[in-house]
Order: C-alpha cells, then structure tokens, then sequence
C-alpha cells in the first residue's frame, strides 16, 4: 500500500512536470496584467468598441432586413431638431445637451467611435500587413535586395505624403461632386458608402507602412543572423519555414507594439483631416467634425466642442497607455523609458 | 577497412572570404576578409579532431563552411566521398541528416517561440520523418537521452539553465542519428561545473552512436581531454595538426609552444618554474595578413624566409603536419 501511494506521487509528480510551458507571449499577457494603467484602457477600448458596434442595432437588423434603429445611441446622428438648438447638457431630454442643428451630441459622440475606431483598426491592420511583409522581405532577402526596397522606403519618405493626401482628397472630394467616370467612380462609390472614410483609409495606409517596414527590416536582420536560425538551415529548413516559424513569430511582439503606439497617431489624423473638411462626409459624425463645426462657438456653448474633444482626448490616452504597458511587457528591458 | 574508408571528412584547400563593401547605392567590394585562407584536413571516422586558436581565426568560419552554411570560397568537402560544395536544394537538404552542429550560445541558438518539443523534433518534420505521436516519442527518448526528463517536452527554452539547454541543443542535433556533428565551442559559455557535464555527455553520446566530431574550443585542456587529434589554428591558416598526444608533448610550431605555455600546470612546483612564451603585438587583420608566414610578426624564433616565402604545409613524419620554415 505505501509503494503504491510512493509510485502514485512519483507519477503526479511527472504529470506536473508535463504541463505546457508558459509561452513568451502568455509570459507578456501576464506582465501587462500587472500593469494597472494598461489593464484600464484596455477595458475602456474593449467598451469602445462594444459601443462602437452596438451604437444602433444595424449589426443584426441589416442582415434580418429590420428597419435600422439606434440602440445605445438615444437618436439617429443626423435627427435635426431645430427648436432645441444648443441646448446644454442635461435639458430637453438630451443628455449631454444639443448642437447648433438640434442634434443629440451623446449620439453623435458615441456614433463617432465607429469612425475613429475603425480609421485606428483599419489603418493598423493595413500598416502592420504591409509593412512587415516589404519589411520581412527586405531583411531576408540578399543584400542588394533590401538595399533597394529601403531605398525606395527612403524615397517615399522624402515625398510629402501629407500634402500628397490633401491633394487627393480634394481631387476626389470635387470629383464626387460632378461625377467621374470608370473607376475613380468606383472608388468614390465606396468612399459614400462608408460615409466618406474610404479614402482616409486609403491615405493612412499609404503614410504609415513605411515605419512598420523599417521596423520589421530592422528586427529581422537581427534575428536572422541568431544562431537558432543558423540551426534551423543546418537542419534543412527551407526559406519558408524560417520566415514563418522562426522569423515572424519573434519580429511580430515589437511590431504590434510600435502599432499600438501609432494608433493615437492615426485617430488624431482623421480627427485633422476631418477638422480641415478633407475627413468624413458631413452628416456623418467624427470627433474632428464635431469640433470643426462648433468651435467657433467654444464660448456661448462650450459643450458642443468640448465633449467630443474630451472622447478624442480619452481615446488617444487609452491607446498609449496600452501601448506602454505592451511594450514593457514583451520587452521587460524597455521598462520606463 | 582501407585508409580511404576510415576517413569520413576530408577537407581539401577549403577557403572562405568574406566581402568587405562600400557604397550606398551601388555596393563596390574593396576587400576580402579571409577568415578561412587554404586549409586541408582531414577527420577518421569515429575520431574527434580539436580545433583551438585565439578568437577570430576561422576557427567557427571553418565548422559552418564544411556543413555548407557559408558557401565556401573555393576548395573542396568531402563527406563520406561525396563532395558537398556541389551539391544543392535537395541534394545537399538529404546530405543535412548526416551532418549536425551544435552551437555556443544556448541562449541564442533556440528559438524562444517554440516549445522543446518543436525544436528538438523540427529535423524530423523538416524531413518527413516522424510527426504527431511518433514525433513527440522520438522527442521524448531523445530528451532521455541527452539526460533530461522528457517530460519537459512541452516548456519553452527560457525555463531552462544553460547547462539544460546546451542538452536540448545536443537532442536537435541528434534526432536525425547524424554521423558527423561540429560541436561550435560547446561549452566555452556555460558554467565550469556545467562545462564537465556537457563534455562528459558528448563522449558518451559518441561512444553510443559512434559519432565523429569536430570539436572546436579555444580551452586546451578541453581539446586535450576530448580530442584524439588537433589542429592549430592562426589567421585563417592551420599551422599544426597532429595527435593529442604529440601536439600536448611535443609541439613543433612556435605558435602553439606559445599557446600551450600560457596553460597553468596544477602543480604549484611545476607551475613555478613553468616558463611562458608571451608573444608580443596583436593579430594581425584577416583583412590585410601578412605576406610570407603569417605568424611571422609575432613570432620569437623569425627568420628572413619567414618574410616572404609562406611556408608548407607539410608531414613531418607520423601524421604529424606543420607549416613552419624552421621544421623540416
């Protein structure tokens, strides 16, 4: 009976040695756990983007053919009411008061988050695939390959990207007016159905890849001269295994960090360009346009421009905590800086 | 067996430059770093042949150019009389199970994304050899194996000493059964205590699977104890290669009397009255090496000849060869 229970404890012991290693990534998921500041925002970007999907009831009524009806926003963006014009918060039924139209602000701050989360979202994804594959490719690839690619990487950056998207925006916005033809057509077909965002899509993912593909370059040329890629060729591991076994998984952290920490940046270009009225197309709501449209008016109702600043501002601030908190977390050494 | 069968690596005139570039756009090759510079050997089946130089003489350039991970210069590798510097893609993938290498930095030479069993069973998957169950089996004896509890198959490398992952860098080099394995200055990172394990673990193993290895190391009481022969390395040149023995008690070339007078004896007596040879001034470039003999800068015993003429390599009688102008 005491062998047994010995031999019993010998194989609990085993099995416990057998549990699955802590991986690096579940290790950093750990860190930022710890990290109060980040575990915050990332709460109140997660309840951003609830309210963002669920500012009407659009999600499910779409497919099922209901009629569109706002959910968590107490009335449609657009709904005009010109006898409750900039009523301040708390009167006519309008909680965070009414704009210089009539219209409820706490529906247009909470139909803003779709704008300014999906600008952050889309313009990141499109940023991170880009560039860590021109970035991948340019550190892999011979010498003279990635000479070129991060030449032409200069090249861009040297061009005045900005101006460039002004431009375009204008050229597309006049256009849309009169009416082009074949496929800038198209385009603009699109760009009015998702309410004037499409170009500004367009245009952070043309000014934004660039860093990512520096820095996906950068982390792959150190990581490929690392001995465990030397071993894995010694092995017989061809080129592909090695991009995305050996390479990818260790050069991703750091670029989703740095991608975290450019979203405030692309949230706040939106902002500009729709404050310039180059963004969204008017009704549709955007932070930047609330305050374009109604800072003029920042003394008799301050509200109007104040509470969409302060949903910018929240935003923006959430971001780069969790960006901080991320980077800490996979790169303990980075720690306050 | 003939002598030809007995030898399962020979290395014939083996160099490896490395450009030296310059340019922004257009890169201009201005020079040549002759980190491996004509060298020939050869290694027996079953032996181990030390390598020990000073750092930066080709000493690890030379073990990854015979695997084929610089392609080399010029100059011939032979394993098991197929030479390896003409073969490609799949060829030379199929000639990879032979031949393994392990690597100094057990931090840097494991992926800190894969799990053990990943690693270790990633020659298998690469080759088709073994996967899901089977893989993880074979996994799981190759980690009793090198000494580790298989049951560490699913941690990550950063949950391991060094010592424990050295061990996990043996099981990958070793789950294809190779015949040939370069083990890259093995233990020069880990612990003493640790280093003692790690050697006494790769004796075994070689007795076991009758393993040939390349042992390259800078410790000459390590070479000493592991090899059966050595070869002396200085810039990019082998200037002797004899058996252990001969090499510890009679050497030749005045670069390695220099090297083994700078081994403390542990005797006190002895060590008193151990004389050293200090050689005076630094290696030269591999960039830019001397003409003539290359060791003739910083060599006590230098004659005119030294200068200009290089000096042979040659057999001086019992398999014991030097490249030095005053042995003949």
């Amino acid at each position: 009976m005491a062998v047994e229970s010995a031999r019993d404890r010998a194989l609990a012991r085993e099995l416990a040695l057998a549990r699955r290693g802590r991986s690096p990534v579940a290790e950093a998921f750990r860190q930022l756990l710890k990290n109060k500041a980040a575990v915050v925002s990332g709460i109140f970007i997660i309840l951003l983007i609830l309210v963002a999907i669920f500012a009407d009831n659009a999600i499910i009524a779409k497919p099922l053919g209901w009629e569109v009806k706002p959910l968590l926003a107490p009335k449609h963006f657009a709904q005009v009411s010109f006898k409750q014009r900039d009523l301040p918060p708390g009167k006519g039924g309008f909680i965070l008061g009414s704009d210089y139209l009539g219209r409820d602000i706490l529906s247009r701050v909470i139909y803003g988050t779709r704008v300014s989360l999906s600008v952050a979202f889309v313009a990141a994804g499109v940023s991170l695939v880009i560039g860590i594959t021109y970035g991948l490719i340019s550190g892999y690839a011979s010498a003279y390959i990635d000479n070129l690619m991060m030449r032409f990487v200069d090249f861009l950056y040297g061009f005045p990207l900005l101006i460039f998207i002004i431009l375009m925006q204008v050229y597309f916005k006049a256009l849309s007016r009169r009416g082009g033809s074949g496929i800038a057509q198209i385009l603009i077909n699109i760009d009015k159905a998702m309410g004037g965002m499409f170009f500004i899509f367009i245009a952070l993912g043309l000014l934004n890849w660039l860093g990512m593909a520096r820095i996906a370059r950068g982390q792959t040329l150190s990581y490929k001269e690392k001995e465990f890629v030397e071993a894995a060729r010694a092995v017989g591991a061809g080129h592909l295994r090695i991009i995305f076994r050996h390479l990818l998984p260790n050069i991703l952290g750091p670029c989703i960090v740095a991608e975290t920490l450019a979203i405030p940046g692309y949230i706040f270009t939106e902002a500009f360009l729709s404050f310039i009225g180059l963004g969204v197309t008017p009704p549709t709501p955007s932070w930047g346009l609330m305050i374009s449209e109604t800072y003029q008016a920042l003394r008799a109702a301050p509200h109007e421009c104040l509470i969409p600043g302060a949903a910018l501002t929240l935003t923006t601030l959430a971001f780069n905590f969790l960006g901080d908190g991320l980077r800490d977390a996979f790169d303990p050494r980075l720690r306050g800086t | 067996m003939a002598e030809r069968d007995k030898i399962l690596v020979r290395v014939e005139h083996l160099k490896k430059y490395f450009p030296i570039t310059r340019g922004i756009l257009f890169q201009k090759t201005i020079g040549y770093v002759r980190a491996v510079d004509d060298i020939s050997f050869f290694i027996h089946r079953g032996e181990t042949l030390g390598l020990v130089g000073e750092s930066g003489c080709g000493k690890t350039t030379t073990g990854r150019t015979i695997l084929q991970l610089y392609r080399p210069t010029a100059g011939k590798v032979y394993f098991d009389g197929v030479d390896l510097t003409q073969l490609k893609g799949e060829e030379l993938r199929r000639m990879r199970r032979r031949m393994q290498i392990i690597f100094q930095d057990p931090y840097a030479s494991l992926n800190p994304r894969m799990t053990v069993g990943d690693i270790i069973g990633e020659p298998l998957e690469v080759h088709g050899l073994a996967k899901g169950k089977a893989k993880r089996e074979r996994v799981m004896e190759l980690l009793k194996t090198v000494g580790l509890n298989p049951y560490f198959i699913n941690r990550y490398p950063h949950e391991f000493s060094g010592g424990q992952r050295q061990r996990i860098g043996v099981a990958r080099a070793l789950a294809m059964n190779p015949d040939f394995i370069v083990c890259d200055e093995p233990i020069s990172a880990l612990d003493v205590s640790i280093q003692a394990q790690i050697i006494n673990l790769l004796e075994e193993l070689q007795e076991k699977f009758g393993l040939t290895y390349l042992f390259i190391a800078h410790d000459l009481a390590v070479v000493r104890h592991i090899s059966d022969r050595v070869a002396v390395m200085y810039l990019g040149k082998i200037v002797e290669l004899t058996d252990r023995d001969s090499l510890y008690n009679n050497p030749l070339h005045p670069y390695t009397q220099a090297l083994l007078s700078a081994v403390p004896i542990p005797d006190p007596v002895v060590e008193e009255r151990r004389k050293r040879i200090i050689l005076t001034g630094d290696v030269p470039s591999p960039a830019n090496p001397p003409p003539g003999c290359r060791f003739h800068t910083r060599c006590p015993v230098v004659m005119d000849i030294c200068k200009e003429v290089e000096p042979e390599f040659i057999d001086v009688g019992g398999g014991h060869w030097v490249a030095c102008h005053r042995v003949k």
